[in-house]
């Protein structure tokens, strides 16, 4: 399981959205994808991402992005980065690599401050980078 | 705690990294790891939307052709969003 699904799970009763934003495809062709090529059109795109959300078995929610890559650029063009947001709308963590055990502990941390779920069970850092799975 | 704004080199990950052999370019990821881009990409890393800046505003279509704008989650969902690759 990814790691995304595993912390869309487990914070699935503490108000946490998760985004995994589509853009260019890093691994067109390569030994584990021989079937996937650079993306023609959209409707191409939004296939792909579509086809290995399904063979993944992700119920995350994935946002294709437009073919000029707009809001990643809007973001950086920073690959492989994650952003935790508060309610407030502003970036409380951002980390390279989609660190595992970074983005679980600061997002503990987070919902376990917010009154609205006093009297619930403490959450703790539990999502581990190494234990994640990889199938494709 | 780590800190907010957290630069870090890639993990591993399982099997200690072999995982990704079987599926990857190891020759193209190489390369990949030791360019230029990606040393680029370590340079501007702090200064792209730190901890603290308001997350833009903007809609998108998931896989499914449901419309999700940012606006919509404010004041009422944390937000996880990556760009990491799914392949």
């Amino acid at each position: 399981m990814p790691f995304y699904e595993e912390l869309q799970e487990k914070y699935a009763d503490r108000d946490v959205v998760v985004f995994n934003l589509y853009v260019r495809e890093p691994h067109a062709g390569e030994r584990g994808f021989p079937e996937i090529r650079n993306h023609e059109s959209y409707e191409h795109k939004r296939s792909y991402a579509q086809k290995l959300a399904e063979v993944k078995n992700m119920e995350t929610n994935i946002l294709v992005d437009e073919m000029d890559q707009k809001v990643h650029a809007m973001l950086g063009d920073l690959p492989n980065t994650i952003w935790l947001i508060g309610k407030d709308g502003k970036v409380a963590y951002k980390c390279t690599w989609s660190n595992a055990e970074h983005v679980d502990e600061y997002l503990a941390r987070m919902v376990n401050e917010d009154p609205a779920f006093e009297g619930m069970p403490k959450m703790e850092q539990t999502i581990f980078t190494a234990r994640a799975g990889t199938s494709i | 705690m780590r800190p907010a704004n957290d630069s870090v080199p890639k993990p591993w990950g399982p099997l200690a990294g072999f995982w990704s052999w079987q599926y990857l370019n190891l020759l193209k990821t190489i390369k990949l790891v030791t360019s230029k881009r990606v040393k680029s990409f370590y340079e501007k890393f702090p200064n792209v939307l730190p901890p603290g800046a308001s997350f833009p505003d903007f809609e998108l279509k998931d896989i499914h052709g449901n419309v999700h704008r940012t606006t919509d989650y404010l004041g009422k969902k944390y937000m996880v969003m990556t760009t990491g690759a799914i392949t």
